[in-house]
């Protein structure tokens, strides 16, 4: 690692919370450029979209990474913010990466008001290393800190997360990803490479800290801790190699699907998959606890790619709503805006108006509406595990920089055939091209 | 008979004197009325009339329309009772007749005029005649004390009366204070019905769009339907408390106009600190309790100084014998202290004193009580009713607001903001009721320490928070 990037790593480990604030489609310039490392070490840096790398510090020859465990305020999307635990300032904590056959050395800080630990999650390892508070170690007390140090043996895409008072420590935001990259070189070796780990939070409407006693009925699902709109899009320049590395600490299991492409899933915690096993799929379930890798390359468009579990790309929301599509309230809706002041009727015909009333009407402090989001053609409607994976033909190598909707080609876009200032739909006797240039 | 007058000459004096204390003894009622008003004094501070002759009937008519025809306050409602009570019209007539009593009192008993003719079997001698003139001289010593424990009654009435005025008056505000507090209730009840009947109507639209029950729908008529029969609850309510003020004021209940809501509660309340002493020294009927003790020290002392004497006649008779000559002279009867030395009767008097001290001193005693308890029930019905209109009711109000705009973000249904609303408007009704027992408490503690000065009176506007 050079030492300019050494410096970025720090200044944006510093810096990047007012990078986010107030922007739906977060900074993208807090990241390494990938092609940089990429003939030093053999591989391509790791993305954490709306994250960070962990920096180290060779030490006689053991790469040394500081994790400090700490109370923080998140920003979850502009409008919710949430006092929860995390390292180094931040949920999830800065993604460690390293290489199969270092020597790590994770000192780790507890600088919160009850004990801790790190369990290395995937990671093979000394017993004593694996950071099960009570079974593998003393708890690390508050004040205290204690160094894990072990060799890596394997690669892949793993994770970790407290073992101690883990129900709360995880359910209020405590979690990273720890990245083992081969040694020998990915015989097809990547362009980009993005992590992404996935979790819950019972943050209900109009509160201010995660309840970590909720087991289902969770209020925000995230892609590393952010929730649509304000998750990073993923870039990346036609034809290249993609790879979106999935871990899901929540308590749901997520079947993720990328748009306009198929994928391959060619890893796990497991490591690297052997070719003959890797799969081709649209969706993956990423189950909880696990971690998949997926595999792609890059068709020019703007793809959406989010969970398939449709109210997990919503946002806070009710789950004992009474039903009100195809309720007429026309009339009796008047007599309850004289009873509520500012009542309106709403979701006789659908739900998809609640984005324009959101615009207009106050809901409970720190909450995100349901649905939310603008595109070229209008509202997204979506919200929590939901992002775009921008992919366009111009872009420079190792350009991260969000590169704002995607131009489709005249002739590419779904049209109105009827209704007001439609174009009547082509017969099967026009020419497509002769009928394109009308 | 010429001659008898002229022979009795030397005694006419006196007996025209005596006369002349009775002789224009018709009881003038008017100034009997005015004596109780002055004794009122300011313990009622509106106008009372004694409505004794067609022309001041006449009047207070008019001013009873005048009444009626506006809005009705607090303080013109007691106004309207004092014109227009039959009941304190003739509760006014007391006091005539105990002003009848003490004229009477200050009256001798005639004279008695015994005649007698004795015909003889002799026809020369004629009839045998005898005139007697007899005056209890008793009464006449007795006079003086007997008109002051006359007057003391008289006082002691007046004080019954006034204390009866005040009564009403307090009466009057407690009826006052029922009626515009249960039309008030009526109307918030109609609210919560309205509420619950959206509700349910919501609910219809609901099932008919095949998204509710058959249960759902059932709970929520249910709800609507118990709210109905709330609303006719208080609609008899209302219609009680309407009439039992109507009554009252001796009117019927379709010419009062009532406002819809009770009167605010005043800024402060002025509480003298003394309430005990006030009342002790204001309270009419301890004030009628202690004349009672006045007479009865009186009526003892009456009864001890002539107690020997039961009775003195004094008498002049002439008599016509048969030789046709008249024999005058005078006669004293007295009647002797051998078996009745009066003892009885002072011991009745000792008695009825001591009676009447003691009955004072437990009238003291429980005043002081209701007094406390009084003021306790009013300082308590004004916290309560201020948390109310400061605390809960915001609340409601910030809770109902909250419920909305979980509503705008799709976080919880209609059904339940209208709960909320529904529970804001039952908090209101708690409200109304906090404030009407503010203001029975208020008459309560006025009536207790004898009179409506403690009281500031409401402030112009409703009690809408
Ligand atoms: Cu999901």
């Amino acid at each position: 690692m050079n030492p300019s990037r050494r410096n970025f790593f720090w200044s944006s480990l510093t810096g990047f919370g007012s990078a986010l604030i107030g922007r739906a489609a977060v900074a993208q310039d807090t990241q390494p450029a990938p092609a940089a490392s990429r003939a030093s070490d053999g591989y391509v840096p790791v993305r954490t979209p709306n994250g960070v790398t962990l920096p180290y510090e060779m030490k006689d020859g053991v790469k040394e990474f500081h994790l400090i465990a700490e109370e923080i305020e998140h920003e979850f999307a502009p409008g919710t913010k949430a006092k929860c635990w995390g390292y180094n300032g931040r949920t999830p904590g800065p993604t460690i990466e390293a290489i199969e056959g270092d020597r790590v050395r994770i000192l780790v800080t507890n600088k919160l008001k009850e004990h801790t630990t790190i369990h290395w999650h995937g990671i093979l390892l000394p017993s004593g290393m694996d950071g099960v508070g009570g079974l593998n170690q003393p708890h690390i007390q508050p004040g205290e800190t204690y160094a894990y140090e072990f060799t890596l043996r394997q690669h892949g895409t793993h994770m970790y997360h407290p073992h101690a008072d883990e129900m709360v420590q995880l359910g209020v935001g405590m979690m990273g990803m720890f990245i083992i990259h081969p040694r020998q070189p990915e015989a097809k070796l990547v362009d980009r490479d993005y992590c992404i780990l996935m979790h819950n939070w019972a943050l209900h409407p109009g509160t201010y800290r995660p309840d970590p006693s909720v087991m289902q009925d969770f209020d925000l699902w995230t892609f590393n801790s952010k929730v649509f709109p304000a998750t990073e899009h993923l870039v990346a320049k036609t034809g290249e190699r993609i790879r979106i590395r999935f871990g899901n600490l929540s308590m749901w299991n997520h079947p993720i699907h990328l748009h306009g492409h198929r994928f391959l899933i060619t890893g796990s915690d497991g490591g690297r998959w052997p070719e003959a096993q890797w799969r081709s799929e649209v969706t993956e379930i990423v189950g909880v606890g696990q971690t998949r890798d997926i595999e792609f390359t890059g068709i020019a468009g703007d793809w959406a790619m989010h969970c398939h579990m449709s109210h997990h790309t919503m946002n806070a929301m009710g789950h004992d709503l009474p039903n009100t599509l195809g309720v007429d309230q026309s009339e009796i809706g008047m007599k309850v805006a004289k009873l509520l002041p500012g009542y309106m009727s709403m979701g006789e015909n659908g739900m998809a108006e609640h984005q324009d009333h959101t615009m207009h009407m106050g809901g409970p402090k720190n909450t995100l509406p349901m649905m939310m989001g603008q595109g070229p053609f209008g509202n997204l409607e979506m919200g929590g595990m939901f992002t775009v994976v921008k992919i366009r033909d111009d872009l420079a190598t190792g350009d991260y920089n969000d590169p704002g909707w995607y131009k489709n080609p005249e002739g590419t876009v779904a049209y109105k055939v009827s209704g007001p200032g439609g174009t009547p739909a082509p017969s099967p006797m026009v020419d497509h091209s002769q009928h394109n240039r009308h | 008979m010429h001659t008898i007058r002229s022979r009795f000459s030397h005694t006419a004096s006196t007996i025209a004197l005596t006369l002349s204390l009775g002789a224009c003894a018709s009881v003038n009622q008017d100034s009997a009325f005015q004596d109780m008003r002055a004794t009122l004094g300011e313990r009622v501070n509106q106008e009372l009339v004694w409505r004794g002759d067609a022309a001041a009937d006449a009047e207070t008519t008019s001013k009873v329309d005048a009444l009626l025809a506006k809005e009705l306050t607090l303080d013109a409602a007691v106004q309207l009772a004092l014109f227009n009570s039959r009941a304190l019209q003739a509760r006014y007539a007391d006091v005539g007749i105990a002003k009848a009593d003490l004229i009477a009192a200050g009256l001798l008993s005639n004279p008695v005029l015994d005649v007698m003719i004795r015909p003889t079997t002799n026809p020369s001698t004629g009839a045998n005649l005898e005139f007697g003139l007899a005056q209890s001289i008793l009464d006449i010593f007795k006079r003086p004390a007997r008109q002051r424990v006359a007057q003391a009654e008289f006082e002691r009435t007046q004080n019954d009366v006034a204390a009866a005025v005040v009564g009403a008056v307090a009466h009057v505000r407690e009826a006052y204070v029922g009626a515009v507090g249960a039309l008030n209730g009526l109307a918030v009840v109609k609210e919560v019905s309205t509420a619950a009947v959206a509700s349910y109507e919501l609910a219809q639209q609901f099932h008919k769009a095949g998204n509710i029950s058959d249960l759902q729908l059932a709970e929520e008529q249910s709800m609507a339907e118990d709210s109905a029969a709330m609303v006719d609850a208080a609609t008899l309510q209302a219609a009680e408390a309407t009439e039992a003020l109507a009554a009252i004021l001796n009117v019927s209940p379709e010419a009062v106009k009532l406002p819809s809501q009770l009167p605010a509660l005043p800024e402060q309340d002025a509480t003298p600190s003394n309430l005990e002493t006030l009342a002790l020294d204001k309270r009419l009927d301890i004030a009628a309790a202690r004349k009672t003790v006045a007479a009865g020290l009186e009526n003892l002392k009456l009864k001890t100084d002539w107690r020997l004497w039961q009775e003195i006649g004094l008498s002049f008779s002439a008599e016509r014998d048969g030789d046709k000559q008249w024999a005058i002279g005078p006669s004293l009867e007295i009647a002797l202290p051998l078996f009745n030395q009066g003892g009885p009767d002072v011991t009745r008097a000792a008695a009825e004193l001591f009676k009447a001290e003691n009955e004072l001193k437990d009238l003291q005693a429980r005043v002081r009580s209701e007094v406390r308890s009084a003021g306790f029930k009013a300082s308590t019905a004004r916290r309560i009713a201020e948390r109310y209109r400061k605390t809960i009711l915001p609340l409601k109000q910030d809770i109902v607001r909250l419920k909305q705009e979980k509503y705008n973000y799709m976080l919880i249904g209609v059904f339940d903001v209208l709960v909320a609303k529904r529970e804001e408007t039952t908090a209101y009704l708690s409200y109304i009721d906090a404030v009407r027992n503010y203001w029975l408490a208020r008459a309560e503690l006025a009536n207790a320490i004898g009179g409506a000065p403690v009281d500031t009176g409401p402030t112009a506007t409703g009690a809408q928070p």
